[in-house]
């Protein structure tokens, strides 16, 4: 038996919102349309939390329940191939490789309660309660017909009767339930007009969902409730272009119509939340958490879905960061968090019940959010070899999952089953390739490029006019400083006729990597005219500027860009660098500190938080900055050199020696630019 | 094994559909409709007696109210990915994408499940044979064919049958940590 610590948490709830937003909650909050938030907030902690790539809900939203990413966790993208391969299915539990949170739990003789969490269905025999993201579906269109409930949506089995009758069928909303998101709502001819349609579906689920959770926590006992709406995204795909101020492309009608969908459904959210936390109660630590944020201003795409993959069109509309707010026994009150990562949400709830963390969670306990955070937490190698009933389907099926698919693929070509159906081929071939691209995106980033590039070449073997997988072998080809390679695969792609944003931005940095910087310049400044205004221009010309050493320059573009998205982590970093050239040292900490604020993963803004830190004296908090620097990322020669400096000047000679050594073992030094 | 109980007397269900080639010289004895049990399984009624071919995923789709005997054919993992792959060259067609690693992996789990189910159920019964027994000592499991199927056979034509040329892609009998499997191939 694994020994645990006295739990902060007496019980933990884990509240998710897919895509709420500070930009959209802010305002809000400050007119006093949610109560129920602004309680967490003057009781707790609140901060950006940032997402992980690829933005795609059901790889984010299991990776904030088993702290890992997607290689680790298995769950690769919406989709996957049914295990007959004659079709495909939403990601299941069965592909799941790795224990969640209530997995964990159930380990520990501890009770859970799961509604609507992305890739839980089938339900795992879990500790509690399981009412999996499929229980909603074969909703027929007329209400008054049989709701068939999925098999496996939910266990124990027992509860299914009750809780299937708590579904609500869209038709059961009437024109005045809608009043408040759609104040002209009668003025809508349904016919013709299928919006308010839509928003009765997102909302009738929602009301389910809450339903069940609130029934269950009121019913059956628990230390972890864990519940997820989907609604605040679903509704901001159909609705956020109507959200003030209205876009050049919308109509005049269309936004008098519709402005007001995205600011009550978030009302509508808090008043949800004020009966989460009143059945909760004050003695709950409370988390609310989403995956991303959401577009909603200036930078909003004016694209809409479609094509053939469209969650790679939804995922421009996800904004990096979401958001984070925590409340309960022992947590910070009215205080912020920075650095925060989907990654974290897991060993935070594991330190919070007073459980070890596993070392091959890739997050951290968020330590920063309590009054009295401890200097180090107690781990163990991986939950994943801990023996004892976890509530997890067999082991065997889920570790079979990808691979019996692919082994089933080959009997079909060798004629020992029968084909599949062209439609449902592409299907499973569409699922196949994007899985692979998805888990491609995961390596990119976190510092595997090789990897990446291995799988990315692979698919553009199989797809070679697919110009994502172009790209991102593109951008693997510049992380590992192949930027000939990387230049020649972006000319390919534009004399085919492609171009967009990013590979420009590839572009760009290859021909400053070649030391082509009037090119470079020529093309951004062409960029710039090209698309929208976008803080990416602004700071890759403000980066060649540095790099060319016109610091003037450099400023007025990282501020331009600055003007634009305030929470642009590589302009903060690029103005720290300013600034430390300019000697202002304290104004150079405080960009660098925003910049691993909003995106904790960035070596050389570690860096230069570190230099700023020295610059002002504080040399034992510089020391720590440079020392995540080279922990990710060793290669950084600079890093350490200062180190080495830093520690001789504390008479540390062995950790001196260390970093001396390191800094000249590395011919490739760390660029400050 | 399909021409050897062929041999042996017993009426086997081909269609001649996929034709002798390089991979199987004396034909391949399939029959189109048994990869069709889950939408249709009609002719099942008629074929009592026969002898039909299938791969291991097919059997849970038998329909219940019948009651079958299946010869289970056990063969090195390593010569069956062998065939398979000398068989996909020939036919220019892409497997599975995965290594051989993870596809043994994934052929072994399957067959793990279907004789767990095939265990469970009352109405087949099974008795699995080595075809590199088969091959190399071929009376023993001949005898052991005749005693399960319950009926004369005839077994010097059914001895005359096995091949040992058709035993390609073999590796050589030696003690391995990888558990035989069973696949055609």
């Amino acid at each position: 038996m694994i020994p645990s610590r006295p739990s902060i948490a007496k019980k933990l709830l884990l509240i998710g919102w897919d895509a709420a937003d500070w930009k959209i909650i802010n305002p809000l909050l400050d007119l006093g349309r949610l109560p129920n938030l602004e309680r967490i907030v003057e009781s707790g902690v609140i901060g950006n939390i940032a997402t992980l790539q690829p933005c795609l809900s059901p790889i984010l939203w299991t990776s904030l329940a088993t702290g890992k990413t997607a290689d680790q966790h298995g769950i690769v993208g919406f989709i996957e191939p049914q295990s007959d391969a004659q079709g495909v299915q939403l990601s299941s539990s069965r592909s799941r490789t790795s224990k969640a949170l209530w997995n964990i739990f159930t380990q520990r003789g501890l009770q859970s309660i799961v509604v609507g969490w992305y890739a839980t269905h089938p339900a795992e025999p879990i500790l509690g309660v399981c009412v999996s993201n499929r229980f909603l579906e074969q909703m027929p269109v007329d209400p008054n017909q049989l709701w068939q409930l999925p098999p496996g949506a939910i266990h124990p089995t027992e509860l299914e009767q009750s809780l299937a009758a708590m579904r609500m069928h869209p038709a059961e909303l009437v024109p005045a339930d809608l009043q408040a998101m759609i104040p002209l709502i009668e003025e809508i001819d349904h016919r013709q007009d299928n919006r308010p349609w839509i928003l009765a579906r997102a909302v009738a689920s929602t009301v389910s969902t809450h339903c069940v959770a609130t029934h269950l926590m009121t019913t059956e006992p628990w230390d972890f409730a864990a519940v997820y709406y989907d609604a605040l995204d679903l509704v901001g795909h159909d609705f956020m272009p109507y959200y003030p101020p209205q876009m050049g492309h919308i109509s005049d009608r269309d936004f008098q119509l519709y402005s007001q969908v995205i600011p009550e459904l978030y009302v509508f959210f808090d008043q949800m939340l004020g009966t989460l936390l009143d059945i909760a109660g004050e003695e709950t630590t409370v988390i609310l958490v989403s995956d991303h944020g959401f577009y909603s201003d200036h930078l909003r795409p004016r694209t809409v879905q479609s094509g053939p993959v469209p969650e790679a069109m939804a995922a421009a509309w996800h904004r990096p960061y979401g958001v984070f707010a925590a409340k309960g026994p022992q947590i910070l009150k009215d205080e912020r968090v920075y650095g925060a990562n989907l990654l974290d949400i897991a060993p935070t709830a594991l330190m919070l019940m007073g459980l070890p963390i596993g070392q091959d969670m890739v997050g951290k306990p968020l330590t920063q959010i309590l009054e009295f955070p401890p200097s180090s937490w107690e781990s163990i190698p991986s939950w994943e070899s801990e023996t004892g009933e976890a509530g997890m389907h067999p082991r065997q099926q889920v570790e079979n999952a990808r691979a019996d698919v692919a082994a089933v693929q080959q009997l079909i070509a060798l004629g020992y089953l029968p084909p599949v159906a062209e439609d449902a081929q592409r299907a499973v071939d569409i699922a196949r390739s994007e899985s692979t691209f998805n888990l491609a995106t995961v390596h990119l980033h976190h510092g595997r490029p090789e990897k990446a590039l291995e799988l990315l070449n692979e698919l553009r073997l199989q797809y070679p006019d697919e110009p994502r997988y172009g790209i991102s072998a593109a951008k693997a080809l510049a992380e590992l400083r192949r930027y000939p390679e990387c230049r020649a695969l972006m000319e390919s792609l534009e004399s085919k006729g492609f171009r967009c944003p990013e590979s420009d931005v590839l572009l760009i940095s290859a021909y400053l990597a070649e030391g082509d910087i009037d090119l470079a310049l020529s093309r951004a400044r062409d960029a710039e005219s090209t698309y929208p205004p976008s803080p990416t221009w602004h700071y890759l010309i403000g980066k060649m500027y540095t790099q060319q050493e016109l610091w003037d320059e450099a400023r007025r573009a990282y501020e331009s860009g600055l003007a634009l998205d305030e929470e642009y982590p590589q302009l903060h970093n690029g103005m720290a660098r300013v600034l430390l050239h300019e000697r202002d040292h304290e104004q150079a900490a405080e960009h660098a500190l925003r910049a691993v604020g909003l995106l904790y993963f960035f070596p050389e803004a570690h860096y230069h938080l570190g230099s700023a830190l020295l610059g002002i004296g504080q040399s034992d908090q510089a020391v720590r900055a440079l020392q995540t620097a080279v922990a990710m990322e060793p290669h950084m020669a600079a890093a350490h050199w200062k180190l080495a400096e830093l520690f001789e000047q504390k008479n540390d000679l062995a950790n001196s020696l260390k970093h001396r050594s390191l800094a000249m073992g590395y011919d490739s030094p760390f660029k400050v630019i | 094994m399909m021409q050897m109980l062929q041999a042996g007397g017993i009426p086997i269900l081909t269609d001649g559909i996929r034709q002798p080639d390089q991979d199987n010289p004396r034909g391949y004895m399939e029959w189109e409709p048994v990869k069709m049990l889950r939408s249709g399984s009609d002719w099942l009624e008629s074929a009592t007696g026969h002898a039909v071919k299938m791969v291991h995923l097919l059997l849970p789709e038998l329909p219940t109210h019948l009651q079958y005997r299946i010869l289970f054919m056990r063969r090195e993992m390593s010569e069956i990915l062998a065939s398979q792959q000398a068989m996909l060259d020939r036919l220019g067609k892409k497997g599975s994408g995965i290594s051989p690693e993870e596809l043994a992996k994934a052929y072994q789990a399957q067959i793990e499940r279907v004789m767990n189910w095939l265990s469970a159920s009352t109405n087949i019964r099974v008795q699995e044979v080595s075809y590199a027994d088969l091959v190399t000592d071929a009376e023993p499991v001949i005898l052991a064919i005749q005693t399960f199927l319950g009926c004369e056979l005839d077994r010097s034509a059914m001895r005359a049958a096995v091949d040992p040329n058709l035993y390609r892609n073999r590796v050589p009998r030696k003690p391995t940590h990888q558990p035989p499997g069973q696949l055609p191939g």
